[in-house]
């Protein structure tokens, strides 16, 4: 016997930019059959000034149709955007590019290009140390989509959950981009680019 | 009564290799988990360059919830390598497998930890070791004891030994992931140095 893995169509948080203040909520995901639920979050701020904590992804177990159980909640902390942009057009496949705007930075990082086109909006993983802006950079997978000239590029997280499914049946997946604040507590508005796909291990064949 | 198959992923997914100071990225090819249990992953690592400062090495774990494509890996586990400086040391006298347990080196090595029989020459006869007691002497001519026998023969014109070397597993489940990859990125600062890497994959597969 061996794992019968299946992704959820659609994405129960499909990829999208989400205004400040915005709520995605995924609907009851019947999990019934299911041992486990891995989830894949993609998630980019497109604002570049610090902000100390902000944005909530929910995991809820729900029983009935009282207040859902908390799973996991993830939350941004620390949070400052870099941003870039093409000052050539880029060609898909390329696997190098001279960003501008992007100052010293570590690598590896993700970013989300933001072509004004949303069905060439793309995830880089940038993945060499640059020290300013106009150098190089190299991503470890090539550009799938063309860009023009000027398309910008923010700083962005990935990450993986994976959640035990096997002692309740329903589930559902919140993005709460609310509750954005400074260092000093402040309310601000952050707009973000967020994506949650979900696959559900439900047989042994 | 049930059991699980298992197996030795061969050949590695990412070879034994030398990766040089300011390498952006060395990554494995694709593999197809999409009805595996589980995995365990074997990160070989160790400083080929007495670089001081250094800046770490890191290893990622990527999975993709689609079938194809590049367009969907996520980091499962990512873990960093240590930076401190090795104390590089030629051997004294040649190391064999017939001699198997003690060495004399040059480097003043600290018990509990690994080393690496670096051979530049051919990388793949380098040898991860795990030392056990230092019984002094002084340079040139440190007597390490290893925990077991040496595999290959190390001379001392093809040898250099680097201490701070590692090895670590990784236990990843695997139950909601299509795909699997690593990367090792050797480009993550201003002070990056060169370093040898072998990552090893085994998986768990079906019960029987």
């Amino acid at each position: 016997m061996a794992y019968n893995k299946a992704l959820i169509i659609p994405d129960p948080v499909p990829f999208q930019y989400l205004a400040t203040n915005t709520v995605i909520d995924s609907g009851d995901i019947d999990v019934s059959g299911a041992f486990s639920a891995g989830l894949f979050i993609s998630w980019f701020v497109k604002d570049i000034t610090y902000r100390h904590y902000g944005g909530m992804i929910h995991v809820f177990a729900k029983t009935s149709q009282d207040a859902p159980y908390v799973l996991v909640q993830l939350t941004g902390t620390g949070l400052k955007s870099r941003t870039g942009s093409f000052p050539v057009p880029a060609l898909a496949g390329d696997t190098t590019a001279n960003l501008t705007g992007v100052g010293p930075t570590v690598a590896p990082m993700w970013y989300v290009v933001d072509d004004a086109d949303p069905a060439k909006r793309e995830m880089v993983q940038v993945c060499k140390y640059h020290l300013g802006s106009g150098d190089p950079q190299t991503f470890l997978d090539p550009l799938q989509f063309p860009h023009a000239g000027a398309t910008p590029l923010w700083q962005g997280m990935r990450h993986f959950l994976r959640i035990n499914c096997y002692s309740y049946k329903t589930m559902k997946i919140v993005y709460d981009n609310r509750r954005w604040q400074t260092i000093g507590g402040a309310d601000v508005t952050v707009p973000v680019f967020v994506e949650i796909a979900m696959i559900l291990n439900s047989a042994l064949t | 009564m049930s059991s699980l198959n298992k197996t030795n992923v061969v050949p590695d997914p990412i070879a034994i290799q030398l990766i040089t100071a300011g390498t952006a990225a060395v990554k494995s090819s694709v593999i197809d988990m999409s009805t595996k249990f589980s995995m365990s992953v074997f990160w070989d690592f160790s400083p080929a360059a007495n670089t001081a400062g250094a800046t770490s090495t890191q290893l990622s774990m990527q999975g993709s919830f689609k079938d194809a494509g590049d367009d969907a890996w996520v980091p499962l586990q990512d873990w960093l390598s240590p930076t401190a400086q090795s104390a590089a040391g030629a051997l004294a006298v040649d190391a064999t497998p017939l001699s198997p347990q003690t060495i004399s080196v040059a480097a003043n090595i600290s018990p509990n930890t690994y080393i690496l029989f670096y051979e530049a020459g051919v990388i793949a006869n380098s040898e991860w070791a795990f030392v056990v007691a230092n019984a002094g002497g002084g340079g040139p001519n440190y007597t390490l004891t290893l925990e077991q026998t040496l595999v290959r023969n190390h001379t001392i014109v093809n040898t250099v030994v680097h201490s701070y070397a590692a090895r670590w597993k990784f236990d990843i489940d695997l139950s909601t992931i299509k795909r699997v990859r690593f990367c090792l990125f050797n480009s993550r600062g201003a002070t990056n140095r060169d370093v040898v890497c072998r990552v090893g994959l085994t998986t768990l597969d079906s019960i029987a």
